[in-house]
């Protein structure tokens, strides 16, 4: 019976929030604040029970977890916020917290950014008897180069006076790099907007297609819907 | 007692109770330090490191850095001041989910341009509606935006509970109640930097329909083409580094660009000694996965 009301009320939900595609309104926003506070209320649940997992659980086990205790008090910090004097302290929560983020950015940083990418574009010139391949490794090498140069932001040719063969050469890049990226870009776009598809056919599979019934009621929710937004707009 | 005093001791007792903690990992073999990682990797990230020290430190000495233009970051005062006109909201997102993790660098970004575009609300006189799901930052979003329109001589537009919304850390429940924002509030400009992930064209189609003039960026390559195809001006990727550092105008984190761009040039040039290297029989790429 929970699973068929859990059903129902899934299905009408998906309504109301496909109804934003017509217009804001009330049932929209029943859905939305709906959403928003189950899924603060399912957050709070998420962070207690990791809390009482990861270090409340664990310090009681002995002495050797007490160090625990530090990453709790740091996220006490953060509730310095509320006090008109000491609000600084707060930072210090956060500034570890951005801290150990970079940290992980960084670690990786040279692997994924530098060396993959010269493993990827280090490529030979010249394959013979393959023109194709030997013209797509060209034009691969070019468009990394490409685009590395479109991404270095402090060091560039002076753009005032006559251009010489050094700013011929950097637009050169650049303009390849830019239109290498669109192509890419477009490739990636496609591919999103395949897998949006597939969950929206998903859904319609999902609710519309074994049972008339719901297919109809699917219909008055969305026309309810829609009425309200026309009201409101009169 | 006046505990600010103290902030510089309280800071170096965090960083010994950090240095203990990590002490304590490696000593407990919990994987701090990984074995599988290359030499070249690590000699990689020292001289990354040291760039950035020194350029920072060169930025510190007063010399100036310059950085090229970026559209996108011209265009943030445009949208504003059409935002000011019309006589509707600025909003502004950037993004959701908890901070520490790899993405905290575009989160600061976001701060960056945030800072920006507050100080901007704050000299044409704009509502600024912020939302946010990141709660980590909350405070430091009405902190910034508090402090724009109080040295804009604006302090009568600062409406805390209105100006810094945070939402939820859930993905569509946050996509959802900023799609709303953005049509309830009628934003004349609609700014997104961040991490995005599948709610980037969520945001951009709520603005298009109420013909926000869009500004967005993330370094996510996946969304990277919503906003480049929907937004008036868009951040390509690393480009939202470079626009936080230039909008916050802070000589340090301009100087943290430059160093990252040596990364860049060193790749560039590691490329083509590859390629040089290659008809000789020598795999440089080999080499350097090692």
């Amino acid at each position: 019976m929970i699973e068929l009301i859990g059903g129902w009320l899934a299905a009408v939900m998906i309504v109301w929030i496909y109804s934003f595609v017509y217009k804001d309104n009330v049932l929209y926003r029943l859905a939305e604040h709906l959403f928003v506070g189950t899924a603060a209320g399912y957050s709070i649940a998420l962070s207690l029970d990791s809390l009482n997992r990861t270090a409340f659980g664990q310090m009681v086990k002995g002495v050797e977890y007490w160090h625990l205790i530090i990453p709790i008090l740091l996220g006490l910090t953060f509730f310095f916020k509320y006090s008109k004097k000491y609000y600084w302290v707060a930072r210090y929560g956060v500034g570890v917290n951005v801290a150990v983020g970079a940290a992980l950015a960084l670690r990786a940083a040279p692997m994924a950014n530098i060396i993959k990418q010269i493993n990827a574009a280090v490529l030979p010139l010249w394959v013979a008897g393959d023109p194709l391949k030997t013209f797509n490794n060209w034009l691969m090498i070019l468009i990394t180069l490409g685009g590395l140069t479109y991404f270095i932001f402090t060091f560039f040719p002076k753009t005032e006076g006559k251009a010489g063969p050094v700013r011929i050469a950097y637009k050169a890049l650049v303009t390849i790099g830019i239109y290498g990226m669109m192509v890419g870009f477009g490739y990636l776009f496609a591919n999103t907007i395949m897998t949006r598809v597939g969950f929206l056919i998903g859904i319609i599979l999902q609710y519309l297609q074994p049972r008339f019934d719901a297919t109809l009621v699917a219909m008055i929710l969305a026309i309810i819907a829609i009425a309200f937004a026309v009201l409101k707009k009169k | 007692m006046d505990i600010a005093k103290y902030k510089t001791w309280i800071a170096l007792a965090l960083f010994v109770l950090l240095l203990i903690v990590v002490s304590v990992g490696y000593y407990q073999s919990l994987g701090i330090i990984n074995p599988k990682a290359g030499n070249v990797s690590f000699v990689l990230l020292l001289v990354l490191l040291f760039a950035g020290y020194y350029f920072i430190g060169k930025a510190r000495g007063g010399k100036p850095i310059p950085v090229r233009k970026i559209a996108a970051f011209d265009a943030i005062e445009e949208g504003i001041a059409r935002a000011v006109e019309m006589g509707k909201t600025v909003h502004f997102t950037l993004g959701y989910g908890p901070i520490s993790t790899v993405n905290a660098p575009q989160y600061l970004a976001g701060l960056g341009v945030l800072g920006h575009v507050a100080r901007l609300c704050a000299k044409y006189g704009a509502q600024l509606v912020s939302t946010l799901g990141v709660p980590e930052l909350i405070a430091a979003e009405e902190e910034i935006i508090r402090d724009a329109y109080y040295s804009g001589g604006k302090p009568e537009l600062y409406n805390v509970t209105y100006n810094v919304r945070y939402l939820t850390d859930q993905q569509f429940a946050y996509a959802s109640a900023v799609q709303a924002t953005i049509q309830r509030e009628n934003a004349g400009a609609n700014i997104v930097v961040g991490p995005f992930w599948a709610e980037s064209l969520i945001f951009m189609e709520a603005g298009a329909a109420i013909e926000a003039f869009q500004v967005a960026g993330t370094a996510r390559e996946t969304q990277i083409p919503f906003f480049v195809l929907a937004a008036d001006y868009a951040f390509i990727g690393e480009e939202i580094f470079a626009a936080g550092a230039m909008a916050s105008g802070d000589v340090e984190t301009l100087a943290s660009i430059r160093g990252q761009d040596i990364g860049k040039l060193l790749s560039w040039i590691l490329i083509v000694v590859g390629l040089i290297l290659l008809p000789m029989g020598v795999k440089l790429a080999e080499y350097l996965v090692k």
